[in-house]
């Protein structure tokens, strides 16, 4: 094994260790080692996984050129072969550093921060896993490993906003944030589908070198599916609604998680993927639009959230907003450096909330009382009037012809503007944020009590200095937009993510826009955020304008979202699920009257298995003699459509009587459902037993006047008869006393075997077969049973006559 | 197809095959005759312990290079049946999947029923041991007529298992159920195998002859096949079972015994394992005709019982519902019909299998101690029975597709093959793939996380 594999398998194998080493001392109940010896497994096995990735990037700075690593043969079925294997190369060894660094800060941090909480250790343990996927994720060399990653950080996320688990909002959240992600899901795998069919692979290396000689088609799609995957993990619309909800979690593990990493994976994938976008301009252009709706609607519903998770999460989702917008433009660089930026900066921000909380105010609601609005109306406009602005550019550009430089297409800078707008509510929200968290709300409650400042302990504020600093850092090189064409950041990551579609290098004219409108945007967003101030809720109405009242309310809830998919998505699904299991019950199989369970009160009170057994054996004689009364039962034999439709074609056979008892079952059915509140299914039913009724009247009956029907089943009746007349008259005396002795011998037998320790078998095996008889005969006027009898039937017929 | 054979005789000595399906019933008698109840249970776990040895010793001695069956036992052959017995790579791990099964169940029901003296336990290891016989004889045996007697036999302990043991109050409706849908589906399928055998006679001229190998050697007319093919589908599709035959099921796994039936229905795909060993290498021309029809079903299946499952309340019919949906997915990679498919379809049965048995082990320890599992109702679970919980929750992951786990491999490739080498259908593997999840994430999350919830 050579030093790149060693070192790669150690980089995910050490969080993996430190995850089954603390599960293992969770199962003996911590009798193994203590809280203090968790924390600490955690901390150093993420510490040092971070360190292997500095040397691991170190030696990349050294030598460029990306590593494969293949660690076993994962799928082998004929054709098609996955290897389970880690690709080192410049895009995955900065998500590692990204990954282990701040996981490692927020592991120390989370050693205070969990102190004495219930489920210690259980948090530790995921968190160990969760590096440990993300790892998987960012270092793997295959869509399907990186799918494997992508899962398990998505079963981490799952267990720890629903940590507390006695809160029922957080299992509720945890449930959300699992199913939208999944939905995400679908559309990875199928992703991965068409690339099996299309490519015969899914080793990044052998799709990526196919990318360009796909159909057109498939490369679009590919791409759309992927950004559907994309939107779920790291919360675009339409998925993102759980992100909001994701913060019942532990403060740390959403600075971890929904913050810093595991959100960053949909920006990672779409990245990861640029070869296969490059060949899909349209699908490119589709990530940059969602990216920048979601900007702008994260920025709104940031603006008027009231609690500072709230307002950090809706940030968290514009910013993401931003960097697909970033992927949509072709500029992965951009992206990549927006990431890593974001990842320091958001986790700091989650990592300080609970301390500006805890310090200054005692509630999660940083509410500001109103202060005086300043009127910036102007200058809001004038930022407004530059987004519009842009989005006359394609107009102008058209107008104009084309200029020399300009390879953009016209979509582009309908994003553009967009984002323009998109970053005006950044800084809008930002500074409302800041304005409020850190405003004196008067009454005395903003002051530092002597307390909280004992309990803000050197461990609580060291991670925070680092990750100042690193913010500092990230500022520093930062000021020089990092991720374009020339720079330091661009040349790190190489060819891997470096696009081909999009902004053409050093375009001033793009550049200056940009400037031009940030700092527009600077200036006006903080006069904007007092401006708009004047809308908020709280304030009594008609105390602002009517729109943006609206406006306001419609960002508090969301956008309503969340209403939206429980009244357009959630409730149909479970109506359908409910009707469907009416429909199992009613159409396909018996009335939901014998299949809803009777269980008697004794059972339920019973506690054990036994008992239970007991109280129902008990029973087996009242049951028994409610079972072998069958009239209830006989009305609903073979009542459905499905056993009455096929008569139609049945009559060649002359099947009169059948025709005619399907007929009334049919029509006794259809009863039933009109009854039942009818329906579709009550009319398809009327219809159907009045064609049985006609097809009755139609055959049956006149084959009972004068048919050859009549005349044979009167024969047979009458042969029938006359069988059993002349069977009972020959039975004598003898005969019976014969029978009488067979049966008293059969009755001291089966007692002496029963005695001998049968039990009950053999007498129960008797009634069973019994039973099983009448159930068999029951069964044959099932509408089931008759539905594939006739259908066996029919295709005997038809392979008969063929 | 020409397929070599290895005699058992010459791989261990002994006829390895006959003596599985036999040592569960001499285990069976033996549990009949003894009189205390201490060696009785000895014996009960020791039994099903050795005959899961024995199926470890097979798997072990099994040679995976080479395609030959294995451990053949060819004797007697009155009216063209044989007691024709051998394991291959299709039926190989069936077999010790079904013995480690019985062997957790009478573990189970030897503890559930250690401080009573109903001696039912004893009964039930019986009734569980001779479940067990039937299954493997079914698994092992190359003749469609001695494949169609176990699986007929099998109705017979199922049938005590149902009534005596079974937890609901509707269970002997179950019962009857359960052995009124087998027995027509097993009546048509004897119809199928008797044309078989007919074909046989009239193809070859030697007489009739159930044995696959004979039956495969001689090739069914391709005008016969259709018949054929739906008569045993029929049996096939009621036992796995595949929508629309599926209502017998819930009932049973509601209403039947805490573990053992439900574990046996749930785990061992002995359904799904016929179509693949019989139906698809016998009749492979009806099958290619008919695909559609089998891969819309299949699909359908899915989709109805996972939307079915969302709307369940009581777990165990929840899990019902949710098998019935893993099994549409096992239906659409067998009838990819290419090597891929039947591989991962092979593998999503036995996976399933694992998974299936699992839930329902964790369905039947809540029903043992709650009553009828109701998901809303059994909110907080974790703080009373984390380990329990915590298992529910780990073998609850591959039930939904979760990758790293066996499931998603499974289901991931007999989703992608038949999108990949048949080039037929497109959009099915989606709804397959993306349905089953919701439904055992909802369960571990309203079951255990929180305190009680409605469902969402």
């Amino acid at each position: 094994m050579s030093g790149v594999e060693l070192a790669a398998a150690a980089v995910c194998g050490l969080p993996l260790s430190a995850a089954v080493v603390n599960t293992v001392n969770a199962l003996t109940g911590e009798r193994l080692y203590g809280q203090v010896a968790v924390a600490r497994i955690a901390v150093t096995t993420t510490v040092a996984s971070f360190l292997i990735s500095l040397g691991i990037a170190a030696a990349m700075v050294l030598r460029p050129g990306a590593r494969e690593v293949t660690v076993y043969r994962f799928i082998d079925s004929g054709d098609f072969s996955v290897d389970f294997g880690f690709l080192l190369d410049p895009l995955s060894v900065v998500m590692m550093l990204v990954v282990t660094g701040i996981s490692a800060l927020v592991v120390h941090f989370s050693v205070n921060y969990m102190h004495n909480e219930h489920g210690f250790t259980r948090y530790f343990t995921v968190m160990s896993l969760f590096v440990f996927a993300m790892l998987v994720l960012v270092m793997a060399d295959s869509y399907l490993v990186m799918f494997l990653g992508w899962e398990g950080v998505g079963v981490c996320s799952y267990l720890l906003i629903g940590f507390y688990r006695q809160r029922p909002a957080s299992a509720q959240a945890a449930t959300k944030a699992f199913v939208m992600n999944r939905v995400g899901d679908a559309g990875l795998l199928l992703a991965m589908f068409l690339l099996v069919v299309h490519t015969g692979g899914l080793q990044y290396s052998e799709v990526f070198a196919q990318s360009s000689s796909l159909p057109r088609g498939v490369v679009e799609a590919v791409g759309l599916l992927l950004l559907l995957g994309a939107t779920g993990k790291s919360a675009q619309l339409p998925l993102g609604t759980w992100l909001a909800r994701a913060m019942e979690g532990p403060t740390p593990s959403s600075a971890l998680m929904h913050a810093a990493t595991m959100v960053t994976a949909g920006v990672y994938l779409v990245v990861r993927s640029a070869p296969i976008f490059d060949h899909a301009p349209s699908a490119l252009i589709v990530v940059g639009i969602v990216g920048t709706v979601t900007a702008l609607y994260g920025q709104l519903v940031g603006y008027t959230q009231t609690d500072i998770k709230g307002m950090l999460a809706a940030s968290t989702t514009a910013q993401l907003g931003l960097m697909f917008l970033f992927c949509g433009l072709g500029l992965y660089a951009v992206a990549i450096f927006h990431l890593v930026a974001h990842a320091f900066y958001k986790s700091y921000l989650f990592l300080t909330a609970p301390s500006i909380l805890h310090h200054l105010h005692s509630g999660a609601d940083p509410t500001a009382v109103s202060r005086p609005v300043d009127t910036a109306r102007p200058l809001a406009a004038a930022a407004l009037a530059v987004g519009t602005g842009l989005l006359a550019v394609p107009l102008v550009g058209r107008v104009v012809g084309p200029t020399n430089g300009y390879t953009l297409s016209e979509n582009v800078w309908v994003v553009l503007a967009l984002a323009v707008i998109a970053v005006f509510a950044a800084v809008l929200a930002t500074q409302r944020m800041t304005a409020v968290a850190f405003a004196d709300h008067g009454d005395g409650h903003d002051v530092p009590s002597p307390q909280a400042r004992r309990t803000l302990g050197s461990r609580l504020v060291a991670p925070l200095c680092v990750l100042a600093g690193l913010v500092a850092l990230g500022l520093a090189t930062g000021i020089l937009p990092g991720g374009l064409a020339g720079s330091w950041f661009q040349r790190l990551l190489g060819s891997s993510a470096a696009g081909s579609v999009g902004v053409p290098p050093g375009n001033a004219v793009l550049v200056a826009l940009f400037a031009i409108a940030v700092a527009l945007l600077l200036l006006s967003g903080w006069y904007g955020a007092r401006y708009l101030d004047r809308f908020r809720a709280e304030l009594p109405a008609g105390a602002g304008p009517a729109v943006e009242r609206r406006l306001y309310w419609a960002a508090l809830n969301r956008g309503y979202l969340d209403e939206f998919y429980d009244r357009a998505i959630v409730a149909p699904t479970r109506a359908l699920g409910r009707a469907l299991d009416r429909f199992d019950s009613a159409v396909i199989d018996r009335p939901p009257a014998l299949s809803a369970p009777d269980p008697s009160a004794a059972a339920q009170e019973a506690a054990t298995w036994e008992a239970r057994f007991l109280a129902l054996r008990s029973e087996d004689a009242a049951g028994a003699v409610a079972l072998a009364e069958p009239p209830e039962r006989l009305d609903w034999l073979g009542i459905s459509g499905v056993g009455a439709s096929p008569v139609p074609q049945d009559h060649s056979h002359g099947d009169g009587p059948r025709i005619g008892r399907a007929a009334k079952r049919a029509s006794a059915w259809s009863e039933r459902a009109s009854d039942g509140g009818g329906g579709v299914v009550g009319a398809v039913a009327d219809a159907t037993a009045g064609l049985a009724e006609r097809i009755e009247r139609t055959f049956f009956q006149r084959a009972e006047g004068h048919g050859i029907f009549a005349s044979a089943a009167n024969a047979s009746a009458r042969l029938a008869e006359r069988v059993e007349r002349v069977f009972f008259q020959s039975l004598d005396t003898s005969v019976l006393k014969m029978t009488e002795i067979i049966a008293g011998t059969t009755d001291a037998v089966e007692r002496i075997v029963f005695q001998s320790g049968v039990e009950r078998g053999v007498a129960s095996a008797a009634a069973g077969a019994q039973r099983a008889l009448l159930g068999i005969e029951r069964r044959l006027g099932r509408p089931s049973v008759i539905g594939s009898i006739l259908a066996v039937a029919l295709l005997a017929v038809i392979v008969g006559t063929r | 197809m020409n397929l070599d054979e290895v005699m058992a005789a010459e791989q261990v000595g002994f006829p390895i095959l006959s003596m599985l399906i036999a040592l569960p019933l001499i285990f069976c008698g033996l549990l009949q005759v003894v009189r205390s109840d201490r060696v009785a249970k000895v014996l009960g776990i020791g039994g099903a312990g050795i005959e899961a040895g024995l199926t470890v010793l097979v798997a072990l001695r099994f040679d995976v290079g080479t395609a030959d069956i294995q451990f053949v036992e060819r004797s007697g052959g009155i009216l063209g049946i044989s007691w024709h017995l051998g394991v291959d790579g299709v039926n190989l791990l069936f077999i010790p999947l079904t013995a480690l099964l019985t062997l957790l169940v009478i573990i189970y029901a030897e503890r559930a029923t250690a401080s009573t003296h109903t001696g039912s336990a004893r009964h039930y290891a019986m009734a569980t041991l001779a479940l067990e016989a039937a299954m493997i004889g079914a698994f092992v045996s190359l003749d469609l007529i001695v494949f169609w007697f176990f699986f007929v036999i099998e109705l017979v302990p199922s049938w005590f298992l149902i009534t005596r043991w079974g937890t609901g109050a509707a269970r002997r409706r179950a019962a009857g159920e359960y052995v009124g849908f087998m027995g027509v589906g097993a009546a048509l399928m004897l119809a199928g195998i008797l044309l078989l055998g007919r074909s046989h006679a009239e193809s070859t001229g030697d007489g009739y002859s159930f044995d696959l190998l004979a039956l495969l050697a001689a090739g069914i007319p391709a005008e016969a096949q259709t018949l054929i093919f739906f008569l045993l589908f029929f049996g096939f599709a009621v036992k796995a079972p595949i929508f629309p035959f599926h209502t017998w099921m819930p009932k049973v796994l509601e209403h039947g015994p805490i573990v053992g039936m439900s574990v046996f229905l749930v785990g061992v795909k002995l359904a799904t394992y016929g179509l693949l060993r019989f139906v698809i290498p016998l009749l492979p021309d009806a099958a290619s005709e008919w695909f559609w029809l089998m891969a819309v079903l299949g699909v359908t299946g899915t989709v109805y019982g996972a939307l079915l499952a969302l709307g369940q309340s009581n777990l165990r019919r929840l899990l019902a519902y949710a098998s019935l949906s893993h099994m549409g997915v096992v239906m659409l990679g067998l009838f990819s019909l290419n090597l891929d498919g039947f591989e991962g379809g092979l593998l999503q049965m036995i996976n399933l299998g694992i998974v299936g048995a699992g839930l329902f082990f964790v369905a039947g320890f809540l029903s043992s101690r709650v009553g009828p599992p109701e998901v809303g109702e059994l909110g907080g679970l974790i703080h009373h029975a984390p380990f329990l919980t915590g298992s529910f929750l780990i073998i609850a992951l591959p039930a939904s597709d979760c990758p790293a786990r066996m499931g998603s491999t499974a289901s991931t490739w007999s989703c992608s093959v038949p999108t990949s080498s048949t080039g037929r259908w497109r959009s099915p593997p989606v709804s397959a793939s993306s349905s089953p999840p919701p439904t055992p994430c909802r369960t571990s999350c309203a079951g255990s996380w929180a305190p009680p919830v409605p469902p969402w």
